[in-house]
């Protein structure tokens, strides 16, 4: 009997509530302790359906040695700000956010294409984010507000990034943020069409972040 | 007899047009510098002037404020940030009290509009209402105006 229709099950699961980029991680590193084989077999059954999970899958058999999350540039372009709407989910990053930044209020969009328990995925940060809804994105408006999304690689002027950023930064909510950035958490290139993403003009943001 | 019709006349709708080519964000950016101190806030600022808003706005506002800005310089005049003013607010939604509505770091000079009002108080918050009303790139685009023109009436005023 086939374990595909299980494992792109749990892996959906993993990506909404940790991202598809650490859920990558944590999927392939699952896989590689059992082995060379084991890893190509989960390759066949997600990557079809997950090209970050493919990209990353492709990055670690060129040498990558896992995700580098350095917050460094991030807390630069924050400098000043008060409050950080963020729009994404990406585990890794945020628990390096939330740790470097104490003094910022942050909130989390509770809107995603992939299935997340949004009360599971909030109560991870210990009461330091909040959730908010796409109605309510202005209450996060302000002078030292930043929005930030995460970014899954650069491509001649295309930045990919989860399709609510395009919903939550539209003409009328741009001008509510004093920055708009992107964190790239791929600094691979994607092999294959990147469903579950869309392209947002690298030019449409005041910085995008390694 | 038929009854007359007026000739048909098209709804009037602005034309579209792209930003014009060769603004230069950092000419902008320096003719707000004395305004807008702090960097950050000159970007924010800028961009709102230079990538938000209808296309056509953006060409204009960057043409009147580097009108202003030279005006300003030939005058030797620096125009600083109001120590009184109204700030312009952002437009959310109207769920908030009127004090608690976010701000952008630009305000309309009460001496200016004070100025045009003559003492009289209703007339002058009315005008710094309507100056700073509507969409954030035009709001935004009047106050820095104002504000450049009001520094430059006051030093001329000094030198009569």
């Amino acid at each position: 009997m086939s374990r595909a229709p299980d494992l792109r099950g749990a892996f959906l699961t993993a990506a909404g509530e940790l991202g598809l980029c650490a859920a990558s991680w944590l999927f392939l590193r699952a896989a590689r302790a059992h082995g060379a084989a084991e890893l190509e077999a989960m390759r066949e059954v997600i990557a079809p359906s997950f090209p970050v999970f493919d990209a990353v899958v492709e990055a670690f058999e060129r040498g990558s040695a896992g995700p580098s999350v350095d917050a460094r540039a991030v807390l630069s372009a924050i400098d000043g700000a008060t409050r950080v709407l963020l729009v994404g989910v990406e585990a890794d990053h945020l628990d390096a956010l939330v740790a470097a930044a104490p003094t910022c209020e942050l909130a989390l969009l509770t809107e995603s294409a992939l299935p997340a328990d949004w009360s599971r995925v909030i109560a991870n940060f210990g009461g330091r984010v909040r959730g908010v809804r796409l109605g309510d994105l202005h209450t996060f408006a302000g002078p030292r507000s930043v929005a930030m999304t995460f970014a899954y690689g650069v491509d001649h002027g295309t930045t990919y990034v989860v399709p609510e950023w395009l919903r939550a930064m539209g003409p009328d909510t741009r001008p509510h943020f004093r920055e708009l950035l992107a964190w790239n958490v791929l600094p691979f290139p994607m092999r294959r069409y990147p469903r579950w993403l869309a392209e947002a003009p690298t030019a449409t943001f005041t910085g995008v972040l390694p | 007899m038929p009854p007359h019709h007026p000739p048909h006349h098209p709804p009037h709708h602005p034309p579209h047009r792209d930003a014009p080519a060769g603004l230069d964000r950092e000419r902008l950016a320096d003719a707000l510098a004395t305004l807008l101190p702090d960097a950050r806030d000159r970007a924010f600022i800028t961009r709102c002037l230079l990538d938000e808003g209808p296309h056509h706005h953006r060409g204009a506002s960057y043409a009147l404020i580097l009108l202003a800005a030279r005006a300003l310089s030939l005058a030797d005049v620096d125009a600083v940030a109001p120590s009184s003013g109204t700030p312009v607010p952002m437009r959310v939604p109207p769920t908030r009290a009127a004090d608690e509505v976010p701000v952008y770091p630009l305000a309309v000079p009460d001496s200016a509009v004070g100025r045009i009002a003559a003492g009289d108080a209703h007339l002058a918050g009315a005008l710094a209402a309507c100056l700073v009303d509507g969409p954030p790139h035009h709001a935004l685009a009047n106050a820095a105006l104002v504000a450049m023109l009001d520094a430059l009436i006051r030093a001329l005023e000094a030198r009569r």
